[in-house]
């Protein structure tokens, strides 16, 4: 679409305005009381929450954040390195197809009594919950990408006399990497909405359950203070991924 | 002459489908050889089955005295539509074939560089990726990774259909002159009779399916040779009209 420079400048006032408005119609109807403000309170205070405990609001990002890195960690090499075998190999994709297709539509909180149950309250129940909840995506798109590699750039590698590990290592991966990258991803986005889920349930610390206790206190503030820290790491992570996707891809 | 290629008694189907019925010849070391054939007579296929990338029902293929089992670096091939991996630079693609044949990856370059030097026009393009290039230019990496993979023969499957009429022209000459330097041993399959004939020192023409041999043309014209020569006409002509295309 063609902008006119006019309409670039539109274009920047709404994307600064529109939610600047909403935050203005929202700390109206809190101070007004229009509506109950122990329910919702204004953004200002929500704010507050961010200057008077900063120490907590941190402390627990970087418990959720730590839970994530190493569940999501486990649930990268296990679906890249799945995922490539099961591609790339018409056996391993016979001897998992069956399992992986029975548990895949499970959603991962369904796994979170049973997590409690093996792992206790804790890092490792929440690990775990991470680790199915990222493991699909991740898993589902290498076997695609992989699947979906073009034959022609096989049998040219065939041809140049690569062997298996050569062609898996420069033609089925490289070729593979633009969905295996997108399955990382969405792996990510969705270990992030893990470790809150994990978090209210299974565990005593993390932002997941500095809402949920937030909440049993009435401390709505320091409940929307959680909700928008939550946004805006997983919206950082998401931009940090695309950002890497582009410099991986340049080839693209 | 020393024997590269000796093809005997080549049979193929597809189920029911016969597609190569019964082809014998011989290709010599150093021979620019051109298949010519109408659409779908299976001369693909016939080139396919030299590389290792599909197998056949009767006869031998043998290569330089050697059965044909698989794909391999000795029939380096360059493809119809490149084939060069996207994911890789210019100087990447072309070193892929000696590395896979063991070399260190500096013994690699030296090669690469080396096919930089014998097909022109990439100099410069060495850190490029292939969607930087041109048609033309693609099919230039395509063959200089072939060569790099010191092939006992080169096998090409159409490698100018898919290029504008210009560059087409250009790709013959330069071919003919990497031919020239390299003394490489060049398998052309092609439905373009003219470019057979520009390149080539025999033309073998088949049959529609199922692909017999019906002829093999010598080309005894010296190069570069004048596409406008009678001489050059007459034996176009000759190959069109056992293709029944006149």
């Amino acid at each position: 679409m063609i902008l006119e420079e006019a309409d670039r400048r539109i274009e920047l006032a709404l994307k600064v305005g529109v939610p600047a408005a909403i935050l203005g119609l929202w700390e109206l109807v809190s101070r007004l009381g229009l509506a109950n403000p122990v329910l919702l309170p204004p953004p200002s205070r929500v704010f507050m929450v961010f200057v008077t405990h900063p120490g907590e609001v941190l402390r627990n990002a970087v418990t959720s954040l730590y839970r994530v890195l190493v569940g999501y960690s486990l649930a990268a090499v296990l679906g890249v390195g799945l995922g490539i075998l099961v591609g790339t190999y018409r056996t391993a994709r016979s001897a998992l197809d069956v399992v992986i297709e029975l548990l895949r539509p499970i959603p991962p909180i369904a796994w979170i009594p049973l997590a409690i149950l093996w792992f206790g309250i804790g890092d490792p129940a929440a690990f775990f919950i991470i680790f199915i909840g990222a493991f699909f995506p991740i898993f589902l798109n290498t076997v695609s990408g992989i699947r979906n590699v073009d034959r022609v750039y096989v049998e040219a590698a065939l041809n140049l006399g690569a062997d298996d590990a050569a062609l898996i290592r420069h033609v089925l991966v490289p070729g593979a990497m633009p969905s295996i990258l997108t399955g990382l991803r969405v792996g990510l986005g969705i270990g992030w909405m893990c470790v809150v889920a994990a978090e209210m349930i299974a565990a005593k610390s993390g932002l997941g359950y500095m809402i949920i206790e937030a909440q049993r206190v009435l401390a709505t503030d320091e409940v929307i203070a959680g909700m928008l820290t939550i946004g805006v790491l997983g919206l950082l992570m998401d931009r940090g991924f695309r950002a890497l996707e582009g410099r991986l891809l340049r080839w693209r | 002459m020393e024997v590269i290629l000796e093809v005997e008694d080549l049979r193929k189907s597809y189920d029911d489908l016969l597609v190569l019925n019964g082809l014998t010849f011989k290709v010599a070391k150093g021979e620019f050889f051109a298949i010519v054939g109408p659409s779908g007579c299976g001369k693909t296929t016939l080139l396919r089955i030299i590389a290792g990338l599909e197998d056949y029902d009767e006869g031998r293929v043998l290569v330089d005295g050697k059965e044909v089992t698989g794909p391999g670096p000795d029939r380096a091939m360059v493809f119809q539509d490149y084939a060069i991996f996207p994911w890789k630079t210019v100087l990447e693609n072309i070193m892929f074939a000696p590395l896979m044949q063991g070399k260190d990856r500096e013994e690699a370059e030296r090669i690469a560089r080396w096919c930089l030097e014998v097909v022109p026009g990439l100099e410069g393009f060495e850190d490029a990726y292939p969607k930087q290039l041109s048609g033309g230019m693609k099919q230039r990496v395509a063959i200089a990774r072939a060569l790099a993979a010191k092939p006992k023969i080169l096998l090409m499957d159409e490698p100018f259909a898919a290029v504008d009429a210009q560059t087409r022209n250009k790709l013959q000459e330069e071919l003919l002159k990497v031919w020239e330097k390299t003394g490489q041993t060049i398998l052309l399959v092609t439905h373009n009779v003219e470019e057979a004939v520009f390149l080539a020192d025999r033309v073998m023409v088949l049959s529609p399916r199922p692909a017999e041999i019906v002829d093999i043309v010598e080309v005894d014209l010296p190069r570069p040779r004048d596409r406008t020569d009678p001489e050059f006409v007459k034996i176009r002509a000759e190959i069109l009209e056992m293709l029944g295309a006149r």
